[in-house]
């Protein structure tokens, strides 16, 4: 009895769940998808996953080791001379020792850029394969475009930071100019052919994105949330602003003309505005400027470890004398909004309010800055069409319609000898460049305090020194950043 | 059924057996049943003295009609592998019905190799396995398994952790036959290929199966000794493909006792161990050593006057008298114990065993503990040709990290420093130093690492397992065994880290709301496994012997772990995470499946025991595998030539056994991480809002490769064995060849492409080697129970890439073309996988100070060029091995165990950290006074003393590989056995057996290197002081 018992009510139902496993098909039953993860092919089978992969190239380039502080604030304008103090920076020299001190953080800057190119490929791979799932119109244009204006943008100012001073070596070696996701390595390249590949990359941007960007630059909640608040993301004006620099970085007469045209369409675009006096103290980074910016969520868990919650001794700042200096006085409404910090000895600091996100409203009634990491903004355009423009009344004209606005006054540009060398002191330095470099120096060191464009400023013109220098003499060798080993070890070296 | 049937037939025909008992006849029924009340069939019942007899039924029973002997006689019960028993049997009426239990033969290990699937018969099994007793396990250590199958099987290693040292919550690292993938390491610019170390498990860890469950190896680790019947290592494919997949490293068998028959029986076991640590690889300067090697280095500059203060006031210390031997300080001596009860009992069908442990091992450094606790339950229920079987287990574990942090930051104390101030208080800033190379004016501080042990903090993991294993065994027919089993597990973890606000690591913490942090993560897992298996077995003819054996299983192992990190914490008193200010934004986590389904067929033949052949099929189906081939075929073939069973030995009187055994297989490896083929994205990162869109981040995990090949490796092993003089000298020599095809390895890249690494199959891996195991019985006296027995064995393993893949010779052909500049391919056919890359230095310049080093070109320079690497040594010895030896004599034993490694290199980081590279701010190693250059003319070993805080920044080269040569005492081990026969005083205490056993480990290590072993956490000695009481 109880041996047939165990047979019908234990064995037999034990053995019959064999084939029952079976039949359920081994191959479903062992196709376990990850939870946290999802594989590529499934990924693009849906529009929402492109507009999940856009999504993410954004968020990754505002991680600290990029935009959100290395990038930006922090080392960029470290090297470009523009603080005094900083956590952890005892010895200011030991910056630009690119292969000793900071090289983790140069090769992580690298790394990090190429890994959101990476994915930018692996996107555009995909959005082409699959079109036909991206159903909602404009989308396609939109997130192609935007793609490959990132990709651009993005390429550049890895050429930028690795590459040759490029008016004294436009054949020097820069980087590789990746158009594809894979495992082939390809060769590091002349800066002038990676320059040729960005601004190819940017017209064709610019291509698909003209007629399709929605360039709706403000809240709209009557609009498809995918489309409102464009300079967020890379928006056709973005695109051509990137033109305007991308032309003025090349900087033959030909490109330079294209430089300006781009400068001016963005300027009279009328999605801009250049901030009034009163509005730089209340908003200081400015959102009426901001063509092309970052959102980085919470950001004030970034920024205020070093511009709030560090120490006297070790804040993110300058001496007031010094910044005093730069902004010639304290009428400047850019100056006003630097935070004052005393420590020992009597002495002030002065500490940039930029990134201070209290100073900004989460109200969606208009957009008002917070949580924003400006990567190109109008003033911008105003000093590449005054760098572009032969005519010294006319260029000093645009370079004074936005001092006007910071100082109230109109007439502040030198023009005298403007295009010979300068042998005035500016902030204790005889730069060895020409009146207009120097005073469009001056514009980018007080504009772009805190957002990284300055040392790029300098490099471009090969300044051998510049104000609050941290070493004797700026050579190739500190403005060019040298590649990780690991891209001549592994790369493709022919 | 069919006992039954028996019983009714003999009900039927009881006149007729009335009628036989009369005439003079006999007829004995009865059954034969082994002591685990399974029926025993084919066993043979003899009336003794004579050759009447019959065979028992698959059912066990038997039915013996014979002519009257007597009114009394003695029935003889025998089967292979059971002891021979002898029984009285007193007809009545001429008929008589019993049950006879045999006992397993006192070598019954040695008769059956537990392969962990199916047991087989040892005589017809073609595989090589060793199969040691928990009673040899404890011989060499009481708390440490890994470590006693290492010292008695040399195929088998634990690598080395010179900075875990004997931290009670390490994990070992456990090798079989060498590696099979490659070694982890950096993925620095010097490597050209190196692996990711994500797994759970080493990659090149072996299998481990714990009476039929997979377990991890913390589950080992933990286990108690006693619980142990036996440990079988599974080596070659013939014995490891029923494994299949996770099978190319070994697979190591685990089975626990199992419960006795009988009225209850309880056993107490217990020891106290006592742990010492042991400092004798530390040889660090004292206080005026110190001073003067500072002074020395240009700390002190005349014309710095601070700093001038400074070196006076340390200097007037050092003339106090202070000399603190701070790696002292966090260390104690610990006192660790173990108790155990089991109760166990039961009759023919039904036993059970109750077994409650616990387990406290604190740590040499004070405040670091692992403590466990573990219930069993285990019973067996017997129903004529069924048996069900069923075991629960509960293991509880809570592991602590010390307070007082790495052990490193004692050993770089200056020995001139006091740790505690005048009120006998902990210093929080030991030190301060000026920074003499920046200018800037800022200082540098010391932290005292005691401070943080002057509060409450935790730094725990506490863990909860319950594993359920149900085992149905049914045997239908003579030679048939079915078997079902269903195995369960269910485990939560969570791991705890408290820090408050006042720990060091705050000390340049402003915001409040971040002083002070709680991390938390959460972990359960569930696994379960179904198998079903059929057996048969049968000997035709009483010479050919047949097996076959099919098995069928399916599981799947699900994890998740969660986490928070939560900040804020002011003071000590709030020890929980809900006490925080402020919750990180994200929580962090993983979710893991995976799932596999397995068909494994064995055959076996062998004729009369002298040839036998075996042959395993094993077609494994795994979520991990990638999506177009989800099926993977393993397969092995084995050949056994047993030729003392050859008719021409049979005269060879000395010659016990002479075994020849050759095998081929092919197996796979576990240890990668799921989807490791697959392109996927991850959310996980990204998880946060942006502004203009309504999508979330998404990015890709890593770059795939659609190409991956899993790794397969085919092993061939050849073996003998020797038993000679009735077992005095027993000799086994094996010799393997395993070759990993498609090598999983991680190239690294390029970073313009984006990652680091990829998966890539680097091509073939071989490991060749030989493995020797010598046993010698000088003296045996089987009348006093005594016996000496000496044991040695050997292994030698060489590890070489014998063919690179076509991706890899692409990149070496890539690099050859740019040669002047590029370091030499790291991976090029015919390289040993563990050799030791540096430039070759041929020491110091007596004139400059300088290194002098040797370019590839064979020129000399003192400049230091990575691309001069070329390979100085190599890690894998030449030779390694144990000697033991064990003496017993009437229930004393003495056991000594010995470890012996030679003819390997190792490069010598101490003296590179603690000599060259010394940052002399802090303490470091004698050497750097005694042995460095100081003088034009100096002939010395190592470059001058410097300031500055790389010390000489040397790099990798050959002056710092050396010769490693090592003898090592592992254990020594007293026992001794007292029965309540020659121990009255027992009886009294009701006690029926005790055993004392005195144990140690560790106790010396000579080493032709010195450095420092035991960097983050010291090497102890241990005592172990054990008693098991039988009641």
């Amino acid at each position: 009895m109880m041996e047939g018992f165990i047979v019908k009510k234990i064995f037999i139902p034990l053995l019959l769940l064999v084939p029952a496993a079976l039949s359920t098909s081994c191959g479903e039953w062992l196709d376990v998808q990850p939870k946290t993860s999802v594989e590529e092919e499934d990924l693009f089978s849906r529009e929402y996953g492109f507009k999940d992969a856009l999504t993410g190239f954004y968020i990754k380039m505002g991680k600290t080791g990029l935009y959100g502080q290395n990038l930006t604030y922090y080392y960029m304008d470290m090297l470009g001379g523009l603080y005094e103090s900083a956590p952890d920076v005892y010895d200011w020299s030991t910056i630009y020792a690119y292969d000793g001190t900071y090289q983790s953080v140069v090769n992580s800057i690298y790394s990090d850029i190429y890994n959101v190119i990476a994915n930018i490929n692996n996107f555009l791979k995909f959005v082409d394969q699959n079109r036909q799932v991206i159903t909602t119109e404009n989308y396609y244009e939109t997130m192609k475009g935007e793609a490959l204006g990132l990709r651009a943008f993005l390429h550049f100012d890895l050429l930028r930071l690795f590459g040759p001073v490029y008016r004294e070596n436009p054949q020097g070696d820069a980087i590789p100019y990746r158009l594809s996701f894979d495992n082939v390595a390809t060769p590091v390249l002349p800066a002038s052919e990676v320059l040729d590949l960005v601004i190819a990359d940017l017209l064709e941007a610019e291509k698909l994105l003209d007629g399709h960007d929605s360039e709706i630059f403000d809240y709209d909640n009557s609009a498809d949330p995918f489309t409102e608040m464009r300079q967020m993301r890379m928006n056709v004006w973005a695109v051509r602003a990137m033109l305007a620099r991308a032309y003025c970085y090349k900087g033959d007469d030909e490109s330079r003309e294209l430089a300006r045209q781009y400068a001016i369409d963005v300027i009279e675009c009328g999605h801009f505005t250049l901030s009034s006096y009163d509005n730089i103290t209340v908003a200081p980074i400015l959102p009426s400027e901001q063509i092309f910016s970052l959102y980085i969520d919470d950001y004030y868990q970034i920024v205020d470890e070093v511009f709030v919650n560090a120490s006297a001794s070790n804040i993110l700042s300058a001496y007031e004398s010094t910044v005093r200096t730069w902004y010639e006085g304290d009428t400047d409404a850019r100056y006003r909004t630097f935070r004052r910090v005393s420590v020992d000895g009597g002495q002030y600091k002065r500490v940039s309010q930029k990134y201070r996100q209290d100073n900004y409203s989460s109200s969606r009634d208009t957009y008002s800055g917070l949580n924003s990491q400006p990567l190109i903004r109008l003033p911008e355009m105003y000093y590449i069409a005054a760098e572009c423009t032969a005519n010294p009344e006319t260029a000093a004209s645009y370079l004074d319609e936005v001092i006007s606005t910071r100082t109230g006054r109109y007439d502040a540009t030198v023009t005298t000898g403007f295009d010979q060398t300068d042998t005035r002191s500016i902030y204790g330095v005889v730069t060895g460049q020409t009146v207009r470099t120097n005073e469009l120096m001056k514009e980018y060191l007080k504009e772009y305090y805190g957002e990284g464009q300055l040392f790029f400023f300098y490099k471009r013109f090969g300044f051998r020194v510049f104000p609050n220098c941290p070493v004797d003499e700026m050579n190739e060798a500190r403005y060019k950043m040298p590649l990780p080993d690991d891209e001549y070890t592994f790369g493709n070296n022919n | 059924m069919a006992r039954k049937l028996i019983l009714a037939l003999a009900g039927c025909f009881f006149p007729i057996a009335a009628l036989l008992a009369q005439t003079g006849r006999v007829e004995v029924t009865g059954i034969v049943i082994d002591e685990e009340s399974v029926p025993v069939a084919g066993a043979g019942v003899v009336l003794k003295g004579t050759t009447i007899g019959v065979s028992t039924e698959a059912d066990g029973t038997f039915r013996l009609e014979m002519e009257s002997p007597g009114p009394e006689f003695v029935l003889e019960f025998s089967f292979i592998g059971m002891k021979t028993r002898e029984v009285k049997v007193k007809p009545r009426d001429g008929k008589a019905d019993m049950e006879v239990v045999l006992e397993m033969d006192q070598n019954e290990l040695d008769q059956v190799v537990v392969t962990g699937i199916f047991n087989r018969r040892k005589e017809s099994y073609t595989g090589s396995a060793v199969t040691m007793k928990g009673e040899d396990i404890k011989k060499v250590s009481t708390t440490n398994i890994a470590k006693a199958i290492s010292v008695i099987d040399p195929s088998f290693r634990v690598m080395d952790n010179f900075e875990m040292g004997s931290d009670p919550n390490r994990l070992p690292d456990m090798r079989m036959r060498g590696t099979s993938t490659l070694p982890g390491g950096s993925s620095g610019s010097g490597d050209l290929v190196s692996l990711q170390g994500e797994y759970d498990t080493y990659p090149n860890q072996p299998l481990l199966m714990l009476d039929g469950f997979e377990i991890d190896v913390q589950t080992m680790a933990d286990l108690d000794p006693d619980r142990i019947a036996s440990i079988t290592i599974l080596k070659d494919a013939s014995a490891t493909a029923i494994y299949g997949s996770k099978a190319s490293n070994g697979v190591i068998v685990i089975e626990t006792l199992a419960p006795r028959p009988g009225a209850i029986n309880v056993t107490y076991s217990g020891s106290v161990r006592v742990e010492i640590p042991d400092l004798s690889s530390y040889n660090l300067m004292n206080s005026e050593e110190k001073i003067l090697v500072e002074k020395l280095a240009g700390l002190y500059p005349e014309n710095d006057l601070a700093s001038l203060r400074d070196y006076e006031s340390r200097l007037r210390e050092v003339r106090r008298g202070v000399d603190t031997y701070w790696l002292s300080q966090p260390l104690r001596t610990a006192v660790q114990h173990r108790h155990a009860v089991t109760l166990e009992g039961g009759s023919q069908a039904l036993r059970y065993k109750l077994y409650a442990g616990l387990n406290e091992t604190p740590g040499v450094m004070k405040g670091s503990k692992r403590s466990t606790q573990t219930a069993s339950l285990d019973l067996s229920y017997r129903l004529s040709k069924f048996q069900l079987k069923n075991s629960v287990t509960v293991d509880n574990a809570v592991g602590t990290d010390s307070p007082y942090g790495s052990f490193s930051q004692y050993a770089m104390l200056n020995p001139y420093l006091r740790p505690y101030d005048e009120d006998g208080n902990v210093n929080k800033v030991m030190q301060t130093w000026n920074m003499l190379y920046s200018g800037s004016g800022n200082t540098y501080e010391i932290a005292n690492p005691m401070y943080n042990a002057t509060f409450h903090s935790l730094d725990r993991t506490t863990s909860l397992t319950i594993r359920e294993l149900f085992k149905l065994e049914y045997r239908p027919a003579d030679a048939w065994i079915l078997q079902a089993n269903v195995s369960l597990s269910k485990g939560i973890s969570k791991d705890e880290v408290f820090r408050p606000g006042y720990h060091t690591a705050f000390n340049n913490v402003t915001d409040p709301t971040l002083k002070g942090d709680f991390s938390r993560a959460q972990s359960e897992s569930f696994n379960y496994a179904i198998d079903f298996t059929a057996m048969y077995n049968k000997v035709f003819r009483e010479k050919h012997y047949v097996t076959a054996n099919l098995r069928y299983s399916v599981d799947q192992n699900q994890s998740e772990t969660y986490g928070a990190l939560v900040t804020g914490f002011p003071n000590d008193t709030m020890d929980h995470i809900l006490f925080g200010q402020k919750y990180s934004e994200n929580m962090t986590g993983s979710e893991n499946t995976s799932r596999s389904i397995g068909g494994v067929l064995t055959a076996g033949y062998s004729y009369m025991y002298r040839y036998s052949f075996d042959a395993t099929i094993r077609v494994d189906g795994s979520s991990q595998f990638g999506r177009d081939n989800r099926f993977a075929p393993f397969w092995s073939a084995g050949f056994k030539w047993d030729i003392t069973n050859e008719p021409f030995m049979k005269s060879v009187e000395w010659m016990d056994d002479l075994v020849f055994a050759t095998s081929y297989g092919i197996t796979g490896t576990q240890g990668f991480a799921p989807y490791q083929s697959r392109q996927v994205y991850s959310y996980s990162d990204l998880m946060q809002y942006y502004l203009s869109s309504d999508a979330t981040g998404i990015e890709l995990v890593a770059l795939g490769n659609d190409k991956l090949k899993w790794q397969q490796t085919a092993t061939w092993n050849t073996r003998l064995e020797l038993s000679l003089l009735k077992g005095r000298i027993t000799a086994r020599a094996e010799y393997y060849i395993k070759n990993t095809e498609n090598s999983l390895a991680q190239i690294t890249l390029a970073p313009s492409l984006g990652f680091s690494s990829y998966p890539a199959n680097m091509g073939t891996l071989q490991n060749q080697g030989v493995e020797l195991n010598i046993a010698f019985i000088p003296y045996r006296n089987e009348a006093k129970e005594a016996y000496w027995v000496i044991s040695a064995n050997s292994s030698h393993n060489r590890n070489k890439l014998t063919r690179i893949s076509e991706a890899l010779s692409r990149m070496n052909e890539l690099n050859a073309s740019t040669e002047s500049i590029s370091p030499l391919p790291r991976y090029v056919e015919g390289q040993s996988t563990t050799a030791i890359w540096a430039v070759r230095s041929l020491g110091i310049d007596p004139s400059t100070g300088d290194e002098i080093l040797l370019k590839r070109d064979g020129s000399v320079t003192s400049e230091y060029d990575p691309v001069d690497a070329v390979i100085c040594g190599d890690t894998e010895p030449k030779w390694q091995g144990n000697v033991n030896t064990s003496f017993n004599y009437m229930g004393f034993g003495i056991n000594l165990g010995f470890t012996y490694r030679f003819g390997g290199q190792m490069y010598n980081s101490t003296l590179v950290q603690k000599v060259e590279n010394a940052d002399l701010r802090y303490n470091a190693d004698r050497r750097v006074l005694q042995l460095r250059w100081q003088n034009p003319g100096d002939v010395a070993q190592y470059k001058r003393l410097t300031n500055s805080a790389n010390g000489s920044n040397t790099r990798q080269t050959s002056r710092f590989v050396m010769n490693e040569n090592l003898f090592q005492m592992s254990s020594l081990s007293l026992t001794y056995r007292m029965d309540n026969n020659e121990y009255p005083f027992l009886r009294r205490l009701h006690i029926s057996s005790m055993r004392w056993s005195f144990n140690m480990e560790d106790i010396f290590y000579l080493s032709s290197i010195k450095r420092e072993r035991g960097t983050d956490y010291p090497f102890s000695r241990q005592f172990a002081l054990s008693l098991n009481l039988v009641f």
